[in-house]
């Protein structure tokens, strides 16, 4: 019975601090895609990413990169939404995912604000080293939420933003019309 | 009384062949018998030791074609979804580093203005 009770308060304990590690997307946010002309939303934890790991091309100089990067990766969730018209989502919809950001171990390295469009950049660090990303970008008729946890290199993954080895089905974001949800 | 119970009792002849008919049935019982006892030993019903070469190959072939596509089939499911784990590493990166890029472009931006 009191091998129970501990083990209960150990769970009690333990599960707020696992829950903050965790981030939350608001439903409001989530909702966005039957708005969307075009939208990405993509989640990968752990087994995922080990599997993808997998089957990128060691040979593929992009996928070489895309390897290394997500070696120490946990888990990635890209939310991407683009609009036919402006105002189908209001900037304070991110306000949720912001709070969760204004722990200690994160930081807001970089913020801009121009004509109507809202983008920011958190980094996580952890003994020096970065230890996850998060990108808030809000323009007119583009959203764009990216929250990576784990040790990432931003040089790489900056270098990566294009067309690299992306097959001619998949277009970047804005290049092309549809709806591609992907779970 | 006795004369009743003395003719129920009296002894009667066997038709003719009658000895030789028991024989006979016994001989196949115990026939039966032995071929039961051999197929419970072996695991092998009667039927399949019947069944001719033909039948029996057929069923393996059936056997190892269900584990061959089973194993195809879980081979190919590993594949489709490594290859679909792989676009959304690639798009997710894709649209990550356009959008670090992005961001980057409108920082200098400003700053020249």
């Amino acid at each position: 019975m009191k091998q129970i009770v501990f083990g209960l308060a150990c769970a009690l304990l333990v599960t707020p601090r696992v829950f903050a590690q965790t981030f939350t997307i608001p439903d409001r946010i989530e909702k966005l895609e039957a708005k969307a002309r075009e939208s990405h939303n993509i989640t990968l934890d752990g087994p995922l990413l080990q599997l993808a790991g997998a089957f990128l091309n060691g040979n593929d100089r992009d996928q070489k990169t895309a390897r290394d990067l997500i070696s120490k990766v946990k888990s990635i969730h890209v939310r991407n939404f683009e609009f036919d018209k402006d105002g189908a989502y209001s900037d304070k919809d991110l306000d949720p995912i912001r709070e969760q950001l204004k722990s200690p171990a994160w930081s807001r390295i970089v913020e801009s604000r121009e004509e109507g469009e809202h983008s920011q950049i958190f980094l996580k660090t952890e003994k020096d080293q970065i230890a996850g990303l998060v990108i808030l970008s809000a323009e007119r008729r583009e959203l764009s939420i990216v929250i990576i946890d784990g040790a990432i290199n931003l040089k790489q993954l900056s270098s990566l933003g294009g067309n690299f080895g992306i097959p001619k089905g998949l277009p970047a974001p804005g290049a092309s019309k549809g709806k591609d949800s992907s779970e | 009384m006795d004369d009743e119970l003395r003719d129920a009792l009296r002894r009667v002849e066997p038709p003719a062949g009658f000895a030789g008919r028991v024989l006979e049935r016994v001989r196949h019982e115990d026939i039966r018998l032995k071929a039961d006892t051999a197929g419970r030993a072996t695991g092998r019903s009667r039927v399949s030791i019947q069944a001719s070469p033909l039948v029996r190959w057929a069923i393996a072939a059936t056997v190892l074609a269900a584990i061959g596509g089973g194993a195809w089939y879980r081979v190919e499911e590993h594949r489709r979804e490594g290859e679909a784990a792989k676009r959304q590493v690639l798009m997710s990166l894709n649209i990550a580093g356009s959008k670090l890029r992005s961001v980057q472009m409108k920082i200098n931006h400003e700053q020249e203005r």
